[in-house]
């Protein structure tokens, strides 16, 4: 059982908080992913779970117990390294050895020639050689325990530095952006072999990351940090279809959330530059400005006619199975992109045409990026 | 294939012709380096290895081919033996004890939370006086009656000594005032090497539950320092064996030849004694020893201390 309670932490460098007040209930045996941009304070609440840093006030619970008095070696954690952080003179062997070998073994058990003649050592090295043996075998690198770090590739590596981490079973797993070093390739393989990891060595895994491909693809919830605060805790689908922040919601998806700059009238209908959009706001004032949310695959466009958004299509991008459409509104200049299905019929090049979407795909937000809740799609 | 446009063919054509004249220009642009290579470096030392070989004297008109007699001369000389032994040994106090000193220095330095570019300029300023000067204040501080070592002593009422004069202590007064002078250098290498381990290793052993201490030294700073280490155990080895300038201020290699060093016989010999036939002898043996703990570094050492 090793479900993790974070607590109100704050923590500053200087004079740049870092963290403001940040709470998160990780469930035992989960794959969380901490995700945001460079700068939005992830990886300082990993290293802080991590007992790397110290936070300046809140509290960190693991499996029930406070972890803020403990030095990270007493916590039952382990965490892989962006640079991996192999010892680069040890064998993979001896550095997936590593955390055993310290724990289990004597300061005098340890020692380069005298450490194996010394009682009891011979016992504890064969079963700690079992455990590194079975470790290597489940990520598929038993044939390289010989080498240094500077003799494998990219992939090894992380496999190593992954090795190192699940030999002692601990029961969290941190994770501090640990693909960002390989080439695209490889870091897909990797992303679904670290998933099927999660399943068999069933520990909780927080996973830093700013790569929003690896945090929907692996894990259970994502957690979107901006600016020191968690905006959003949920599953990727709901983080997706349903964002609370406009910032969560341009965070996510590729190409980014079209925006269109919209207000609304008396009766809470949505007008972008005065065209009703077909939309009304649930709760809504005359006047109001707000920000519509419409992701690529919701757009369609439509033949032109009077009542409608008028958009001009200035260009294509070929994605295979897919074509992304760019096109420039009239009324307000702002560009939009759809994501067409390649085998449909495409609006040509400087093509003049109405900008349609799905009603209950549209997503409305406040001034201040807070989520609007739409009602029933209005007449006209 | 057979519709290969004269377009294609043209750049392989041209490669055919290409390595003759860079090659010349590439030996015109290398000439000036190594001229001068020539002239100062493997000029000199063919001289000196033709020297070895005659009886010439400083000053003197002529010269004569005498084979392998200096070399011969060499090995039945007592001063000799006793002037590599002496060196030996200064090596083998001084480059220890610098080395250790030095990172020992090092890594207490680099724990400080602030003073450190204080410390490590209180640590650095022997390497950068002069050393004759400092070999003078040395001298004062050694000095038998009014030396301030002997007035501590005395005052706690411990055994005085005559330093510089006392046949078993000499050296190894040498040998402290060496590791005194050196130390510092090797302070400067180390922290720079501290500087460069990544810190992503100590938290990996942090996590790892390697304890902080003497087993965290010894799984990464240590490794970590291993090229460091190499390169100011040589540069010190070498350095070591160069002593000249104390000998010469402080003792002249007495008393009784106790502290006769290689470089000091060599000078004596070329320009007290004018025998420079010799004295080249001798440097072609310093200059072989030199040689060979350079070879044993490249060789051997370097690579077993690169992971890469």
């Amino acid at each position: 059982m090793a479900e993790i309670r974070i607590r109100n932490l704050h923590k500053s460098f200087g004079a740049t908080p870092v963290l403001k007040g940040v709470s998160l209930d990780v469930r035992d045996g989960e794959f969380i992913s901490l995700v945001g941009p460079s700068g939005c304070g992830k990886s300082t609440l990993l290293r802080i779970l991590a007992g790397l840093e110290t936070q300046d006030a809140g509290e960190v619970h693991m499996a029930g117990r406070c972890m803020d008095e403990l030095a990270p070696g007493a916590r039952d954690i382990a965490m892989v390294f962006q640079s991996y952080a192999l010892y680069p003179h040890l064998s993979v062997r001896d550095n997936i050895a590593v955390p055993l070998a310290v724990r289990r073994l004597s300061r005098w058990q340890r020692l380069p020639v005298l450490g194996p003649l010394w009682p009891g050592s011979r016992e504890t090295r064969r079963q700690i050689d079992t455990e590194v043996m079975a470790a290597a075998q489940l990520l598929d690198i038993s044939h390289l325990l010989a080498r240094k770090p500077g003799q494998l590739s990219g992939g090894q590596r992380q496999r190593t530095a992954l090795g190192r981490a699940m030999v002692r079973r601990p029961q969290v797993f941190l994770m501090d952006e640990p693909l960002s070093n390989l080439d695209a390739n490889l870091r897909v393989q990797m992303r679904s072999e670290i998933a099927a990891l999660h399943r068999k060595v069933s520990g909780t895994f927080v996973y830093v990351t700013h790569d929003q491909a690896e945090a929907m693809t692996m894990s259970n919830r994502l957690a979107v940090m901006l600016g020191g605060e968690l905006l959003q805790v949920a599953n990727p689908a709901e983080i997706y279809f349903n964002p609370v922040n406009l910032k969560v919601a341009e965070f996510l998806g590729n190409p980014r959330l079209n925006r269109l700059s919209c207000e609304t009238d008396g009766d809470g209908r949505v007008l972008h530059r005065g065209v009703p959009v077909g939309l009304r706001l649930a709760a809504g004032r005359e006047g109001q400005r707000l920000t519509l949310g419409l992701r690529p695959e919701a757009l369609r466009f439509a033949p032109w006619s009077r009542a409608g958004v008028r958009a001009t299509i200035t260009g294509h991008e070929h994605l295979g199975s897919e074509v992304l459409v760019h096109a420039e509104l009239a009324l307000g200049g702002e560009f939009v992109v759809a994501r067409c299905d390649a085998l449909d019929a495409l609006p040509e090049r400087g093509a003049v045409l109405s900008l349609t979407f799905e009603p209950g795909r549209a997503l409305a937000f406040d001034a201040e990026g807070r989520r609007l809740a739409l009602s029933e799609p209005a007449h006209g | 294939m057979a519709e290969l446009s004269p377009r294609l063919l043209l750049p392989m054509q041209r490669r055919a012709t290409l390595p003759r004249w860079p090659l010349r220009v590439g030996h015109a642009l290398a000439a000036p380096a190594a001229l001068l290579m020539v002239v100062l470096l493997i000029g000199p030392l063919a001289v000196v290895l033709g020297l070895s070989l005659t009886d010439y004297q400083l000053g003197a008109d002529g010269l004569a081919f005498i084979g392998l007699d200096n070399y011969q001369a060499m090995w039945a000389d007592r001063v000799f033996w006793k002037s590599l032994t002496n060196t030996a040994l200064y090596s083998m106090a001084v480059v220890p004890g610098s080395v250790g000193l030095g990172l020992a220095a090092a890594l207490l330095i680099h724990g400080l939370a602030r003073g450190q570019a204080t410390y490590r300029a209180i640590f650095f300023l022997p390497v950068m006086a002069t050393l004759i000067a400092m070999a003078l204040v040395w001298e004062f501080m050694l000095h038998p009656n009014f030396g301030l070592v002997n007035l501590g002593l005395r005052g706690l009422g411990l055994q005085t000594h005559n330093w510089l004069n006392e046949e078993g202590l000499a050296l190894w007064v040498l040998a402290v005032i060496g590791i005194w002078q050196g130390f510092g250098f090797n302070m400067v290498l180390f922290s720079a090497g501290l500087l460069g381990i990544p810190r992503q290793l100590y938290e990996a052993a942090a996590i790892d539950g390697v304890p902080a201490g003497w087993t965290r030294f010894r799984l990464v700073t240590w490794p970590m320092l291993a090229p460091v280490t190499l390169f100011v155990v040589v540069v010190s080895s070498i350095k070591s064996f160069q002593v000249f300038d104390t000998v010469q201020v402080l003792t002249k290699g007495g008393p009784n030849k106790a502290t006769e060093v290689l470089v000091y016989t060599l000078y004596a010999e070329g320009f007290e004694f004018f025998r420079s036939g010799y004295a080249s002898a001798v440097t072609v043996i310093f200059l072989a020893i030199v040689l060979l703990i350079t070879l044993v570094k490249t060789r051997w050492l370097d690579r077993r201390v690169h992971y890469t």
